[in-house]
């Protein structure tokens, strides 16, 4: 242990390049590592951005407090708003199954467009409601010129 | 005999100039063509409305970006190989335009997400990948800062240009590896077909080329003045 100790001293003494060397090594080895670090981190959630209707449903309620993702469509006619409070309600869809979903907020303005996906951001609970924190609308991955939609229809 | 060798050498520098003024200017006209295209001309989309324009100045900023990181790659492997300072100068250049053209890109998409997705930023896959392909080209640029001069922080950082480059390809196939909130691809092979209207196709295929030759003028620029510096530095240098 000793010698070892000795040796560095001796070898940052006759050449400080090596010295230099090690500090940027370990600034680069930091760098990477906090780097992957992150990333690891993020994508543990990111690659399950969100989880469909279906998928929720038979993974049940979700544990207090957890936060999940879900997505689907709009169920047509599903939206109502409490005339007195802020409370909105509405239902989402994959195609196959629904869930019902409270927001107390603002909602995006293409939320209620027949093309958006929406994205929840909340958790899932044991009465069988979505209590959504955030709204999230995916747009649509077709972009069509406003002046079609006049002359096609 | 002298004289004329001056006046050689001040009319080929004239004639030089007026070369990167010419292209200045192409470039100039274009991005004006580029804002006429994009504002008045395309036309506005169905469901997402006017805010839809940011996306012809979104994709060719994204695309300058990788591009950029593409070519510090490419000056990276050359430099490690043939160890010419110029092929690290070229890395260099290219480094510092990507970083401004991933800014760029970054916050054209939180002021796109905004009115769309309804928030400013989310942790999707793209996003994630994107925001750590910005780190990733920061810490390139402080490692150019705080590295020795010379040889060995050049090599330091060819050696970081070309590994952060893994993650250029990452950020491009995120959409299709994983769920996220961006659309599939609307251009290139991948794309389902119809998914751009002709004309908006148009509008993005010019707006990639205004963005593309902005990107050779800077980095014409940046090149010949990063190559002086190195110069200068070279015969301080020699001098001390």
């Amino acid at each position: 242990m000793n010698t070892q100790i000795d040796n560095k001293n001796v070898s940052e003494q006759s050449s400080p390049i090596f010295n230099h060397r090690v500090k940027l090594l370990i600034a680069l080895v930091l760098l990477v590592g906090a780097f992957s670090y992150l990333g690891l981190v993020a994508f543990e959630s990111a690659t399950v951005y969100y989880v469909t209707v279906s998928e929720l449903n038979r993974q049940g309620a979700t544990d207090n407090g957890k936060m999940i993702r879900v997505n689907g469509k709009l169920v047509p006619d599903s939206y109502h708003r409490e005339p007195t409070g802020i409370q909105a309600r509405f239902a989402l869809t994959d195609g196959q199954e629904s869930v019902k979903a409270v927001y107390n907020g603002v909602l995006p303005d293409l939320f209620f467009n027949e093309h958006s996906e929406v994205i929840l951001e909340g958790s899932y609970n044991t009465n069988g409601f979505f209590e959504a924190q955030t709204v999230i609308v995916k747009c649509p991955s077709k972009y069509v010129a406003l002046n079609k939609k006049e002359s096609g229809s | 005999m002298t004289t004329g060798i001056k006046r050689t050498i001040t009319q080929e520098k004239v004639v030089l100039s007026s070369y990167t003024n010419l292209f200045l200017l192409g470039v100039l006209v274009l991005m004006v063509f580029n804002l006429y295209l994009i504002f008045v001309w395309v036309p506005t989309d169905q469901n997402l409305g006017n805010v839809q324009r940011v996306f012809y100045f979104h994709v060719p900023i994204a695309w300058v970006g990788f591009l950029a990181f593409f070519i510090v790659f490419i000056a990276s492997v050359v430099y490690l190989i043939r160890g010419s300072e110029k092929w690290d100068a070229l890395a260099y250049s290219a480094a510092e335009i990507g970083v401004l053209f991933t800014s760029l890109m970054l916050l054209t998409g939180i002021l796109w997400a905004k009115p769309v997705w309804g928030v400013w930023w989310t942790w999707d896959a793209r996003l994630t990948t994107t925001l750590i392909l910005w780190f990733i080209y920061v810490a390139y640029l402080m490692l150019r800062a705080y590295a020795p001069r010379g040889s060995q922080g050049a090599r330091y950082s060819a050696i970081l240009g070309i590994i952060g480059f893994i993650d250029v390809p990452i950020v491009y196939f995120a959409v299709n590896w994983w769920r996220t909130l961006h659309p599939e691809y609307v251009v290139g092979p991948a794309a389902e077909s119809g998914s751009l209207e002709t004309s908006m196709l148009v509008a993005l295929l010019i707006s990639v080329v205004t963005f593309t030759a902005l990107f050779s003028y800077l980095l014409t620029q940046r090149y010949s003045l990063r190559w002086a510096e190195t110069l200068i530095e070279r015969l301080h240098y020699n001098r001390v």
